[in-house]
């Protein structure tokens, strides 16, 4: 019998169709159940780092104006009720500090895991 | 549905999609991955672990190559690391094609009619070294061309294809001898 090589190509492949090994059925099952757990992991990552940098920063800078426009709607409206007029300009510079204060504290938290994300999705790609 | 259309859906959240890629590719990636290890539950521990670090990776395919080549890849390296012996494919000397002889090429016939073909070919392919049963798997189970075996093992074409004649001589031979060993014991 002489056989051109596709031939034996030919042959050769008829002989192995069908020769993939079987993995035990639970197979699936425990790929799934890794892929689930991998998948609340990130999940609770992504969750606690939806804000990039940028964000964080316009974020920060939105919060403070927003305190200094109602300080600003106060001090104009303030003509009918001088007392209230009177008890926020002197609690100004507390308001303006607390203000400060949570959102320099929302800034600094937010950056860190920014930082953390980074670095988890660096050691994920040197896995790969 | 397509590959490309259960990826996006994983990729949007959905998991479920995800066991459909699981149910389509498990049977190859252990088979590819029994071919190196040799051992089933080793084989099995491999594909877990390249199918997590696929779905990790996933957002970062980009549909520039088949996604299979691309999964095989992660299963190929996934199942090396796990031999610990990086040098299995390192070497290799140039050599033609060899021949086969008539006799190899008349009992293999023989066998495509048979009913336990399966059972002897997997056995056959046992015997054979990992590299050479490996990438028969890949080029005439799994119908990869010589660039997508290239690009899973990073072998070079040259080397794939030298291993490919030697490891179809050797699988003919073994096929050969088991043939003669069986008639010896019915006689």
């Amino acid at each position: 019998m002489n056989m051109k090589e596709n031939e034996i190509d030919q042959l050769t492949r008829g002989l192995m169709r069908g020769t993939a090994e079987q993995p035990s059925p639970s197979l699936n099952a425990r790929i799934m159940a890794l892929i689930m757990q991998e998948k609340r992991r990130v999940f609770k990552y992504y969750v606690k780092a939806r804000f990039t940098p940028a964000g964080i920063i316009g974020s920060c800078v939105a919060y403070l104006f927003i305190v200094v426009g109602i300080l600003f709607v106060a001090k104009n409206y303030a003509g009918e009720n001088a007392a209230l007029y009177t008890v926020m300009k002197s609690s100004f510079p507390i308001l303006l500090t607390a203000a400060s204060a949570v959102s320099f504290f929302f800034l600094f938290t937010q950056l860190d895991n920014w930082m953390k994300r980074e670095e988890l999705k660096r050691k994920h790609l040197s896995d790969h | 549905m397509d590959e490309q259309k259960w990826i996006e859906r994983i990729l949007a959240g959905d998991t479920q999609s995800f066991s459909c890629l699981v149910a389509k590719y498990e049977k190859m990636a252990f088979t590819i991955a029994f071919r190196i290890l040799e051992n089933r539950e080793e084989a099995e521990e491999a594909v877990q672990d390249a199918f997590v670090r696929m779905y990790r990776a996933l957002p970062e395919f980009q549909f520039g190559s088949k996604f299979s080549t691309w999964f095989y890849k992660i299963v190929y390296r996934v199942a090396l690391s796990a031999l610990r012996q990086q040098r299995m494919f390192a070497s290799y000397e140039e050599a033609g094609p060899i021949d086969l002889s008539v006799d190899e090429l008349d009992s293999a016939t023989a066998l495509l009619e048979r009913e336990n073909r399966k059972e002897v070919i997997a056995s056959v392919l046992k015997k054979l070294p990992a590299d050479e049963a490996l990438l028969l798997t890949l080029y005439y189970l799994e119908e990869c061309s010589v660039e997508e075996i290239r690009q899973i093992t990073e072998l070079t074409p040259s080397n794939i294809k030298v291993k490919l004649f030697r490891g179809r001589k050797r699988f003919y031979e073994t096929l050969q001898s088991g043939k003669k060993f069986e008639t010896t014991d019915l006689l």
